[in-house]
């Protein structure tokens, strides 16, 4: 799309638009489209007034962007490939791209790469961090500037003044959209059978296994931990059973020259994890007193035990 | 200047000479018109070729994700998965590579198939570790994105791989499609990996299609460019190498078509323009993808005086790519000095390991030290690939070699009139070069990640030559030379991606303790998630090498850079509590978190270090670390085991209790303190 009639229309720069492209049907959808600056020419192909076309496209593309859920703005992957690489291909190129179909869509994907590069270091030279509003509005900056060089060559072209040389009589493919229902189609198709082999197709199972830790506040004890002797202290963990059938944890716990401590059995589903605590003394007049709570099941593996420190709050160490 | 393309796969503008070169193999078939390659007519139904083409690439997806769930369940040895992969390969690949060769194939076939190619050639690394991140790069990449888009901030440090930081524009690329998609990061990483593979293939044949003056030419490049080093599995992985080399592409691309446009027209503004923003977005993007751009930039304009002082070839064509070749030089100087503070320290060690290693084991076998430079290095040593693609490995330099000086034989008959086709010669001959340094550990790597580069000239190089088959007059020769060119693209696919990608990297499979790959087990990323949902992000961490990564993406946990002078290896390596004055160190650094693998006592990494490749006996290995690296623990009653699991354990480090002397002088250690904790 440009700015100036494409290939094969009827007009040339400097030449007064033509009739058909006033006389258009008084409908709400060609309204529209004509504010768009979609026409339709004579020989009913679609002439697009490529400025007016990058302005609403990217506005669109930037509200959509700003007002869609995350669950569906994946929709919007598309056009975030194209959209600002297409404004600046049209304000680099315009009509003048030597080739066009394939090679110019790969262009424009590769523009947008780098538009969005340059742009978001703009931003964070400005002094903005990266953002989805700093994201769309740098985006929509660029693509209106874009605009503006595209509708001031024209201007100029309407004129009558040079703006460049006409494009090489280069020879470009027809494009046809039933030549391409079979090739997409196969493509789709194989991306589908790839994706689909990984949820279909049996893979080696996760690996099994079984874990305790801290849990709670204790989970965030990194001190020797002062506490009344002459309290019990409960100490909660959490038991991971990561295996495919249910588990019996026992996990007790013992502290340097003090006091048993009360033991627990729990039995964890499988995948799934459960909280248990332990509890018992502190040994009055500890300084550095060591808890292990130790868990025990039943498979051969030897696990070391969880540890804390404990002092008597009120010890002078 | 300009040359124009023609439908029936030659340059109409080429010189005459051209068509009488090589008798047989160079004489083209007749000019007389040919409803069936008529450019762009519509055929009333699609050919055999063209279905085979279609059938083929969704059977070998099957065929390939076969593969994948196939080594997946498979154990060590076990090497079946290889040939389905091969199949799932050629299914596609043949008929592909039979269509881009004929010169039947229409047009919009050729686009076709390119862009059905750099598709498919992302399926076996996908396929491979679907749903993840997989290869250590990767990590580190995520990472960044996952960072940029909760903070917004560039140039954000990395410790994992240092110097990205100094390199966002991959980064926010993937932060604004994250913005305005809502997609996730690994799933913008799939999207923008299918697009890059698809327009570096475009771009390869957009090369190819300006200097060759035919598509037919153009496709034969980007078939060449498909099957060279890397772009199957290095250039997938969501890396800042995968997205520059697609900006590196696309500035030659901008180069060739500025200079072999008409000299007055826009179109050379525009093309200089387009790859002005190109190269810089590619200076912000990866430091040796810059450099090797200027390198081929400056290949051009050498080449391109050349021929001016020759008088075969405008002057503006020399000063206008002069202009382009000082901008990027100037924008690249100012990036490496400005913005990437880190590349010079980061780089030196690959360069000077790889120079020095390479001179050395030249030297030694100059002098008859062999026994001891082929100690340096042993290729495939413990690998169990087959070995058929052992064989292919070593046999690939060997064609693509013989595939050049043909290429290169037919273009010096042909009068090398254009500088773009001098230039992109030149650029091959690197490509071989750097051959050498494949004998060297450190020079290897640096020789794998410039072939990515080196081979677009290679493809080009090799495209301008071997179209002759497909047009020779004999439809034997035609038909034989089609089938030897394609025989030869199998030998190079094959062993380029054994070569250039371990098995480890290729395919899933059973754990292999330090692989990167094999060893990111469901554990250690539940461990990872345990530790982000108690402990929270930001933590300052010590662990292996394969666990770092893993925390250091899902965990956002902050990583030490280990160094002689900062050995924080020995935390994970050392048999007997670590000194205090690295206590120290960690305690001012807010390390305060250690994770152990416990197997590290029964393995030797695969990557034959634990944590850094600076560590004691990094490399040098022959038995794994002692069973005190576990046990040491025990007698450090600063650290606390809060997490245990069948193969990994959590300490947290408590720093008030490093009564070493300096933070005893300084009123740091404090045991005395209260932790506040509920009981």
């Amino acid at each position: 799309m440009s700015g100036n009639p494409p290939r094969g229309a009827t007009t040339r720069p400097g030449d007064a638009p033509p009739p058909e492209a006033v006389g258009v049907p008084a409908t709400v959808w060609t309204r529209i489209a004509v504010r768009m600056g979609v026409e339709r020419h004579h020989d009913d192909r679609l002439v697009v007034d490529t400025a007016r076309f990058l302005v609403v496209s990217t506005t669109l593309f930037g509200l959509a962007a700003l007002t869609l859920p995350p669950a569906v703005r994946w929709i919007l992957v598309p056009a975030a490939l194209v959209v600002p690489g297409h404004a600046l291909v049209s304000a680099l190129f315009g009509q003048h791209l030597e080739f066009g179909g394939v090679r110019r869509l790969a262009l424009t994907v590769v523009l947008s790469f780098v538009a969005y590069s340059l742009a978001a270091l703009a931003v964070f030279a400005a002094g903005f961090r990266m953002s989805r509003v700093t994201v769309v509005v740098s985006i929509e900056l660029l693509a209106w500037a874009c605009a503006g060089v595209v509708a001031h060559r024209k201007v100029r072209a309407q004129r009558g003044e040079p703006v460049s040389d006409p494009p090489p009589p280069t020879y470009r493919p027809r494009l046809e959209i039933r030549h391409l229902v079979v090739p997409l189609g196969a493509m789709t198709l194989a991306l589908v059978v790839a994706w689909g082999s990984v949820h279909v197709l049996p893979r080696r199972p996760p690996e099994e296994y079984s874990a305790i830790a801290f849990d709670g506040t204790w989970a965030l004890v990194n001190r020797t931990v002062p506490v009344d002797p002459g309290t019990d202290t409960v100490v909660q963990f959490r038991v991971f059973n990561r295996t495919r059938s249910e588990q019996t944890y026992d996990v007790d716990a013992r502290i340097d020259e003090g006091p048993r401590w009360s033991s627990a059995t729990l039995v964890v589903p499988a995948l799934s994890s459960a909280s248990g605590t332990v509890t018992g003394r502190v040994p009055a007049g500890a300084c550095h007193a060591r808890l292990e709570v130790a868990m025990h099941v039943d498979d051969g593996i030897e696990r070391d035990p969880l540890v804390v420190y404990f002092r008597d709050v009120d010890a002078d160490c | 200047m300009g040359t124009q393309e023609t439908d029936t796969g030659r340059d109409a503008h080429a010189p005459r000479s051209r068509r009488h070169t090589m008798a047989l193999l160079l004489r083209p078939a007749p000019d007389q018109p040919d409803p069936e390659i008529q450019p762009g007519a519509p055929r009333r139904g699609m050919d055999a070729g063209m279905a085979a083409v279609w059938a083929g690439m969704i059977v070998g997806a099957g065929l390939l994700g076969l593969a994948a769930s196939d080594a997946s369940r498979s154990e060590i040895g076990e090497n079946s998965h290889f040939h389905v992969f091969w199949l799932g390969i050629f299914a596609f690949l043949v008929p592909a590579a039979w269509k881009l060769l004929s010169r039947h194939t229409r047009d919009l076939d050729r686009y076709l198939i390119v862009v059905a190619l750099g598709l498919y050639s992302y399926l076996p690394k996908f396929l491979a570790y679907p749903g993840r991140t997989a290869f250590f790069d990767e990590y580190a990449h995520w990472t960044q994105v996952e960072r940029m888009y909760a903070d917004g901030l560039l140039f954000m440090r990395n410790n994992q791989v240092v110097v990205i930081g100094d390199y966002p524009a991959m980064h926010t690329t993937a932060t604004s499609l994250r913005h305005l998609t809502g997609l996730s990061t690994y799933h913008v990483s799939v999207v923008m990996l299918l697009a890059l593979h698809v327009v570096a293939l475009v771009g390869v044949m957009a090369i190819g299609t300006r200097i060759g003056g035919s598509r037919h030419v153009g496709g034969i490049a980007a078939l060449f460019y498909a099957v060279g080093p890397g772009f199957w599995y290095f250039n997938s992985q969501f890396a800042y190498e995968s997205f520059s080399i697609i900006l590196f592409i696309w500035s030659v691309t901008s180069l060739v078509h500025m200079q072999m446009s008409r000299t007055t027209s826009w179109n050379r503004t525009a093309w200089l323009v387009t790859g002005v923003l190109v190269s810089f977005t590619l200076t912000g993007a990866h430091h040796l993808s810059s450099y090797s751009n200027l390198i081929v930039l400056g290949a051009f304009v050498a080449a391109s005086f050349v021929l001016v002082v020759l008088r075969r070839e405008s002057p503006a064509n020399f000063l206008e790519g002069l202009a382009f070749f000082v901008v990027v030089a100037l924008l690249t100087g100012w990036w490496f000095v400005n913005e990437a503070p880190n590349t010079r320290a980061y780089l030196q060690p690959y360069v000077e390991g790889g120079i020095s290693e390479t001179v050395s084991f030249l030297s030694d076998t100059e002098t008859g030290g062999g026994e001891d430079a082929a100690a340096q290095r042993e290729l495939f040593s413990g690998s169990t690939i087959p070995l058929y693609e052992k064989v292919l490995s070593f046999a690939t330099p060997v064609v693509v070699a013989a595939l050049a000086a043909f290429a290169w034989l037919v273009q010096w008959r042909r009068g090398m009139s254009r500088s773009s086709a001098l230039a992109m010669a030149f650029v091959a001959g690197v490509y071989f070069v750097v051959y050498p340094m494949m004998l060297s550990e450190t020079g290897a790597e640096g020789a794998r990640r410039s072939w990515s580069f080196t081979n677009v000239g290679v493809a080009v190089l090799i495209a301008l030559g071997v179209q002759v088959f497909p047009l020779a007059r004999r439809r034997s020769a035609r038909t034989l030379g089609t089938l030897a060119v394609m025989g030869a693209m199998v030998v190079v696919v094959i062993g380029n991606i054994a070569a250039g990608t371990n098995e480890l990297y290729r395919f899933p499979g059973p754990y292999v303790f330090g692989s990167d790959t094999r060893s990111t087990t469901n554990e250690l990323f539940e461990t990872a998630a345990w530790f982000r949902r108690t402990q929270g992000p930001d933590q300052g961490l010590i662990s292996d090498r394969t666990n770092q990564i893993v925390f250091a993406s899902r965990a956002l946990a902050v990583l030490a850079v280990p160094s002689e002078s900062y050995p924080v290896w020995d935390f994970i390596v050392k048999e007997e509590p670590v000194d205090p004055g690295l206590l120290d160190q960690v305690a001012d650094e807010d390390l305060r978190f250690v994770v152990v693998d416990k197997r590290q006592v029964e393995f030797i990494p695969r990557t034959k270090f634990y944590l850094d490749q600076k560590e004691p006996l990094a490399g040098a290995r022959t038995e794994p670390v002692g069973r005190g690296s576990l046990t040491k623990w025990d007698e450090m009653p600063y650290a606390l085991r809060i997490y245990e699991s069948d193969h990994l354990v959590v300490y947290r480090l408590d720093p008030s209790s490093f009564d070493t002397p300096y933070r005893v002088d300084n009123g740091l250690a404090d045991v005395t303190s209260s932790a506040g904790v509920a009981t």
